[in-house]
């Protein structure tokens, strides 16, 4: 017994499937499928009615699917659809002979031989299918599932297209039933060498049944809730789409008046939908899961027959907009195609029971298919004297079949979102991807990212996922922390840094804190701050105690800016302890990014023994912190040091003011006012002592024990050293700003 | 308290006002202004003046005599400026600036003295009004510019130019606007009166305004004989003098031009009354607009671009004016498009042109001299201009027709001499010293560089952020515009207190294009004591890529520190320092420490360094950390070349390794069979090695590829590529499926490195 073909094999055979689909797609649009076989049943005169029973022998054949199936799997499922799809071929160029019958036997027996022939056509296509179904599940590696999906579509969709315009060209150049023969003719040989290209598929071998599992098992199938609600939901969705699909040619030359070419012309606008938009989806079905993509799809459908309704009709733009709204049915078609089709496959049909399952999936859409070409034709036929208005709405015998089309897919729409699938995203998640941040910049970036030769060109890609801030490029983002070469993990590191917030982004970074490259573990944990998520405390609590010193010292500055209050008895403990001055300065800077007035004695204490002026300026910084509005204390620090003078004498002469219009006149203000002359001359020495005198020998009364602290110990350090350390300048006068 | 610090100023001795007292006195200077604005756009400056002569049917040459009177006053700056050094440059300002004020109150009498004495009493009264208020404006304005010069700190002359130039054109916006609406409500002369006595009253507002400002102190001065001795001095800087000289120019060719074009817009291109006076609105927005731009821009970058992006600007003007539709219901859009473009060549001009004047040229201890000089000459030339703006114009009068389809006119000639000389000026000013950190072409290039829109609102944002989270994000974005607009504002976050401000502003560098003084900033940093940014420093260096790092990146691989070592290594092999080859071989070689052994290695990779391979295979052998083996594979790879292939296998292999390598297995397969340079034996053991792959069978796929690799020939691969599939196939029997990078190395040498 043959195994099932390798990857390598499958791989190798997914592009005969892609040219075989899409020779049958010119079949199936010049032969049963499409418009043209519309036209061609109105042609010959037969009414709405019997066209509906026509065109559900297609569907309903599918039950045969139940008793074929098993059969379909010993005798090979290959070699079973290579079989009747050949044949169908075969029995399909018995049309070619209409003309004759028709004008040989009349009407009655042209609608008995084209039944006889779509009737034989029907059944041999359904055990055709029966055996495709498990076989695609088959030969399609999971992983490229989506893709392979949309890039099938695209081929299928550029030769529907090719072959919908040349059809509509031929009828358009032709009268009476010649061109549909042509046409016919056409497609019977492309029928023909699709079933040839099938043939290099591999895999769909003849297999026996496993032992133990002689029988049959549908009943498992039905029991499997998300199964059947799949079934229903694609039920409900096929009764009413089918019949719209199939009578929507007639709508658009009867209602709209659009002539019998525009009409076919009209499933290029369809084709076109699909063409840009197939390969989205099938990428987003693979990344973010099938029941997002199926229900967007869904939903996009379901806004389709308000604007059929409400499309201008008899006039010069309705070709327009018909192809309009026609494109936007390709997209969303082809949204709910690879959705729904990539689910099946993926997440609802078991492998090993992909035999019953297809075949129930099969059956059960061919009895809800051929009922709905029936209910289809029927309705038309109930509705056809429906005229007027209601409510602005225009009534013809179409809207009904509208109105379904728009409140069954809601239906579905919930039954669908029950059903579970692993590794997916919530639909409201789905969108968030594509409106959060540059969603185009993403794109380009992801394709460039895939399309880097170099690492300068990957850095820079990176460096680009970043910037888009999208949801999009998580994915690239954690492959880049994956790559071979540092420099692209560690621009992956920043990149990441500066993204909004995602779980997975934070578990990569934590994974990489707590992994064994230290020169990558020092900027995750910066990123982990930076990201500013509070998942990533934890973790960075633990790396406080990594034997790394760097490692430490960022992690105690990440959760600063995490604001991990939690943390502030222990970062103060270990400041009161550590002898490492980089350290020291980390729990000092985390201190007052934590607002801990608990450490501001420490802290001076700090600033008293650091030599290293940019130290200083830090330890400052984080005391003024501690008091708030730390911008104060950076816009001082900016004039200070672009005129000292001036900036200092400024900020003495405001505290003076406020001073005087409480107490004019009082020694200290006088003090201080000597201080601001001082200081604008440019003596910043002697300035900074007379203002340490004012502040050592006035009482500071209400006032909180930080600032006080502060105050006091500035002004001791500032009558002492002058300006040789004009940090304590800066901080007293940032205690002394407006709102202390 | 020591004894200086109690001892009170010496108040005898006149002193410059502190920068302090300087700041608070500035808004009284530009409140100053924009009244005396009005005062100046009601009476003498301005179309109104002119239309309230054309009124009483003064030709242009007379029209031409009397502003000419304005600068011609100029002169007599060169004879009193000791005088007005010794009485005080404000007193001076303020009680000349008040008398003239008085004297334009006579022009309240022209009806009056029209209806009475007739045009030529007209003319005589108004020439007297005129030189009166020329020879107090002279006199005034000889102790207003060393007084500008004092009270205004160099540091904000660029800024306080264009806001002081936003508060007087809007003030001017709304007179002209007044002045438009009053012109067009009330007959004439009723109108033109009703102008000149709000101006006067505003006038009055501007010299109380005045007197609330700082400075201008009496000083004593040396004899006047050293005062021209002074001068004389000044006269042979040739710095000044080609000030001066491009002043001159400017003047000459811009003032005729600018005076009469009320006049071209009414006679030629036959704009109403009311229009033409509304045109100055169009300039005052173009002032508008782009004074806080210009001021900046000269504070930051030098005058010097800034004066030379003005006079290029106006280089376009006469084309423009010349060429513009005439007589259409489009002439008044594109006239005021012109004259919003006046207004801001005028205010680059203006604001360069005077920030040069006052920062470059004039020595501070100098300025009663050399200002003295340069307001006489401006005066003289000034004069001159208007007298041969009107003389031109009268001149050219008959002139009318096409040449070569361009029409030609009385102004035409102006036109032609404001190009030529806006182009000679242009020229002239080009060779000036400067305090211009950047060249002209560097300074037009940072506008076009990177994203300007995104540095402009990213530098706006950049003061306006009130905590490190802001400011962090801002100097993201200032990365992100990589524009070198933003390339100050990036070297101070480099000196913020905040250690996230920093740690940020290090990577928005690193991103940034190359800048001498970026990587300077970096190369400091990683020089510096600040052991956590110090390797972010020189991992910035490595991505920035700028060839002047090298110096310290080799110099930093002595570091004590590991951390920077690793970070100087890597960033080496980014830089392409290929003469820093031996070197990281022989560290590589005695080097114990895991993470720098491997900082070597991928430094080697990047350098394609050949001689590395069997140092580097020798590390792969012995390396068990995975991620580890994986970088120095990959320095392999780089190595033999084409690294995007090596990756690119990586992916597929993570992806589905087994249908990775039996594909490129097979790629390998089919390349040799077509060159047929191995037994057929051989590559079936091949095939048989991909078939075994793609079944999953790893240890079978190794061992049979193995066998049938070893049959190829050294001389079917480069040199490099030999080298490493060899030892990746000795690593491979040795290790089987345990190493896969041995296997990821064979499949990307097969790729890359095979010559059939």
């Amino acid at each position: 017994m043959q195994g099932e073909p390798t990857t390598v094999e499958k791989l190798r055979g997914l592009p005969w499937s892609i040219a075989s689909n899409a020779a049958n797609t010119v079949f199936v649009q010049y032969t049963f499928f499409g418009s043209i076989f519309v036209l061609f049943l109105s042609e010959l005169g037969l009414s709405k009615s019997q066209m509906g029973l026509l065109l559900s022998l297609l569907p309903f054949f599918g039950l045969v699917a139940l008793f074929v199936a098993p059969w379909t799997e010993r005798y090979g499922l290959k070699k079973t659809y290579l079989a009747f799809f050949g044949i169908r071929a075969v029995i399909a160029s018995g049309l070619l002979v209409t003309p004759w019958v028709y004008a040989a036997y009349g009407p009655q027996i042209t609608l008995l031989f084209v039944g006889a022939i779509t009737a034989l056509f029907s059944g041999l296509r359904a055990i055709g299918v029966t055996a495709s179904f498990p076989w695609v599940q088959e030969y399609v590696p999971n992983n490229m599932r989506g893709k392979y999906t949309a890039t099938n579509n695209i081929f299928m969709t550029i030769a529907g297209f090719v072959a919908v315009t040349a059809g509509g060209w031929v009828l358009q150049h032709t009268l009476g039933l010649s061109g549909f023969m042509l046409l016919l003719g056409i497609g019977v040989t492309f029928g023909f060498i699709s079933v040839g290209l099938a043939f290099l598929i591999p895999g769909g071998a003849p297999r026996a049944p496993r032992a133990g599992h002689q029988g049959r098992d549908l009943g498992s199938a039905i029991r499997d809730r998300d199964f059947t609600s799949y079934l229903f939901g694609v039920g409900m969705i096929t009764l009413v789409t089918v019949p719209l699909g199939s009578f929507l040619p007639l709508f658009m030359r009867d209602e709209v008046g659009l002539s019998d070419s525009a009409v076919v012309w009209l499933q290029t606008g369809s084709l076109a939908g699909t063409l840009v938009s197939s390969y989205l989806w099938g990428w987003a079905a693979d990344r973010y899961g099938s029941i997002p993509v199926t229900l967007y799809g869904l939903g996009l459908r379901a806004l389709l027959p308000l604007c059929w309704i409400f499309m201008p009709r008899e006039s010069a733009w309705s070709l327009e907009v018909a192809l309009g709204i026609a494109f936007l049915q390709g997209v969303a078609d082809m949204g709910w195609g690879i959705g729904s089709g990539r689910l099946l496959y993926v997440s609802i049909v078991p492998t090993d029971k992909r035999s019953d399952y297809m075949a129930l999936y099969y059956a059960w859409t061919g009895i809800v298919g051929g009922i709905s070409q029936l209910s289809g034709g029927r309705l038309l036929d109930l509705t056809q004297n429906l005229r007027g208005s209601l409510w602005g709405i225009p009534l013809d015998p179409f809207v009904p079949l509208f109105m379904a089309n728009i409140l069954v897919p809601f239906l579905a729409f919930f039954l669908l979102r029950r059903v579970h699938e692993e590794r997916g995203v919530g639909v409201g998640q789905f969108a968030g991807i594509f409106l959060r941040g540059n969603p185009f910049l993403a794109m380009s970036s992801m394709i460039r990212f895939h399309l880097a030769r170099d690492e300068h060109s990957t850095v820079l890609m990176t460096e680009r996922l970043g910037q888009a801030k999208s949801p999009l490029t998580v994915e690239e983002l954690l492959e880049a922390l994956e790559d071979p070469r540092f420099n692209v993990r560690f621009e992956a590191i920043i990149s990441i840094a500066r993204m909004p917030s995602d779980p997975r982004l934070i578990d990569a970074l934590v994974d990489i804190l707590e992994g064994s490259e230290v020169a990558l573990t020092v900027v995750a944990a910066w990123a982990l701050g930076r990201l500013g998520d509070p998942a990533a405390r934890l973790p960075l609590r633990r790396a406080l105690d990594s034997s790394y010193r760097s490692v430490r010292a960022h992690a105690a500055r990440a959760l600063g800016a995490l604001e991990d209050r939690e943390i502030a008895p222990d970062l103060l403990a270990r400041l009161d302890d550590e002898e490492d001055k980089g350290l020291q300065m980390a729990y000092a800077s985390a201190l007052g990014n934590l607002h801990a007035a608990e450490a501001v004695a420490s802290l001076l204490r700090l600033l008293a023994r650091t030599e290293n002026p940019g130290a200083r300026l830090e330890i400052a910084l984080s005391l003024a912190r501690i008091l708030g509005d730390e911008h104060v204390f950076i816009s001082l620090l900016r004039q200070l040091r672009s005129d000292p003078g001036t900036a200092t004498a400024q900020a003495v002469s405001a505290y003076r003011k406020r001073q005087d219009k409480g107490k004019p006149g009082m020694p200290a203000v006088q003090g201080l006012e000597q201080c601001a002359e001082v200081l604008a001359r440019g003596d910043l020495d002697q300035g900074s002592r007379l203002l340490g005198q004012v502040l050592g020998s006035r009482p500071q009364p209400e006032m909180s024990a930080a600032r006080a602290a502060i105050l006091a110990e500035c002004a001791a350090q500032m009558s002492q050293t002058g300006a040789d350390h004009v940090e304590y300048l800066l901080l007293a006068l940032h205690a002394l700003a407006p709102g202390r | 308290m020591t004894a200086s610090a109690t001892q009170p100023p010496d108040t005898r001795i006149p002193r410059e006002p502190t920068t302090v007292e300087k700041l608070r006195g500035l808004p009284w200077s530009i409140f100053s202004n924009s009244t005396n604005t009005v005062f100046a756009q009601f009476t003498v400056f301005g179309s109104v003046f002119v239309l309230f002569l054309s009124y009483y049917e003064m030709d242009k040459t007379q029209i031409g005599f009397l502003l000419s009177l304005v600068p011609f006053a100029g002169l007599v700056a060169l004879f009193i400026a000791p005088a007005v050094a010794r009485f005080g440059f404000k007193r001076t300002y303020v009680l000349c600036w008040g008398i003239r004020k008085v004297i334009t109150a006579g022009l309240l009498l022209a009806p009056w003295v029209a209806a009475t004495f007739g045009s030529q009493g007209l003319l005589i009264f108004i020439t007297l009004i005129m030189a009166g208020f020329s020879l107090a404006r002279a006199i005034a304005e000889t102790g207003f510019y060393p007084w500008v010069q004092e009270y205004i700190p160099n540091s904000v002359r660029g800024k306080y130019s264009a806001t002081n130039s936003i508060y007087t054109t809007l003030t001017g916006l709304a007179a002209v606007a007044a002045a438009g609406f009053a012109l067009d409500l009330l007959p004439a002369p009723d109108s033109y009166m009703l102008l000149i006595g709000v101006g006067l009253v505003f006038g009055a507002v501007s010299v109380w305004a005045a007197s609330r400002i700082p400075g201008g102190a009496p000083a004593p001065l040396p004899a006047s004989q050293s005062n021209w001795k002074g001068m004389a001095l000044a006269a042979r800087d040739r710095n000044f003098v080609r000030y001066l000289a491009g002043a001159a120019l400017i003047t000459v060719g811009v003032v005729p031009m600018v005076s009469f074009l009320p006049l071209y817009m009414q006679e030629v291109i036959k704009l109403s009354e009311g229009e033409t006076v509304l045109l100055q609105s169009g300039a005052l927005i173009g002032n508008l607009v782009s004074s806080l731009a210009w001021g900046w821009a000269s504070d930051r970058y030098g005058s010097k671009p800034v004066m030379i992006s003005g006079l290029a600007l106006k280089i376009a003007l006469p084309v423009l004016w010349f060429i513009m539709p005439r007589a259409d219901d489009s002439s008044l859009y594109v006239a005021m498009g012109i004259a919003v473009l006046l207004g801001v060549s005028d205010m680059a001009w203006g604001i360069g042109a005077g920030r040069l004047l006052f920062v470059s040229v004039v020595p501070p201890e100098k300025k009663t001299e050399y200002m003295a000089l340069h307001y006489a000459w401006v005066g003289i030339i000034g004069g001159l201009s208007q007298l041969l703006g009107g003389y031109l114009l009268d001149f050219f009068e008959g002139i009318e027709g096409v040449w070569w389809g361009i029409p030609i006119d009385a102004y035409s000639p102006l036109f032609l001499l404001g190009l030529v000389l806006t182009i000679a000026t242009t020229l002239l000013l080009m060779g000036m010293r400067a305090d211009n950190v950047f060249g002209v072409g560097q300074f037009a290039g940072m506008f076009f560089r990177g994203n300007p829109f995104q540095a402009v609102t990213a530098l706006v944002r950049y003061y306006a952020a009130k905590d490190e989270r802001a400011t962090v994000s801002v100097t993201e974005r200032m990365g992100l515009a990589k524009s070198p607009l933003a390339v100050d504002e990036l070297l101070e976050t480099l000196r913020d207190p905040r250690f996230n401000v920093r740690f940020e502003a290090v990577i928005s560098i690193a991103r940034m294009p190359v800048d001498p003084r970026l990587t300077a900033a970096l190369i400091d940093m990683l020089n510096g004591t600040e052991l956590a940014l110090k390797a972010i420093a020189a991992w910035a260096l490595g991505r920035m890529g700028d060839p002047d790092a090298r110096p310290a990146l080799r110099e930093s691989l002595n570091s004590p520190y590991l951390s920077i070592r690793a970070h100087s290594a890597r960033a080496i092999g980014a830089q392409r320092d290929r003469s820093m080859i031996p070197e990281l071989r022989d560290r590589l070689v005695v080097e114990q420490d895991k993470g720098l052994q491997m900082a070597y290695a991928s430094a080697l990779g990047n350098l394609r360094a050949d001689e590395a391979i069997p140092d580097i295979l020798h590390l792969l052998a012995r390396m068990q950390n995975p991620g580890a083996r994986l970088e120095l594979a990959l320095s392999l790879a780089r190595i033999v070349g084409d690294e995007h292939v090596f990756v690119s296998l990586l992916r597929q292999m993570r992806g589905d390794q087994d249908t990775a390598t039996a594909q490129a297995l097979g790629d390998f397969r089919r390349q040799v069979e077509r060159a047929r340079i191995m037994g057929r034996e051989h590559i079936r053991e091949l095939f048989d090695a991909g078939d075994a792959f793609a079944r999953g069978e790893r240890a079978e796929g190794i061992a049979l590829m193995v066998r049938g690799l070893h049959a190829l020939s050294p001389g079917a691969l480069t040199p490099a590529g030999a080298q490493v599939l060899t030892a990746c196939l000795a690593g491979l029997e040795e290790s089987g499926v345990a190493h896969m990078e041995y296997l990821l190395l064979t499949l990307h040498v097969l790729a890359v490195a095979c010559r059939v």
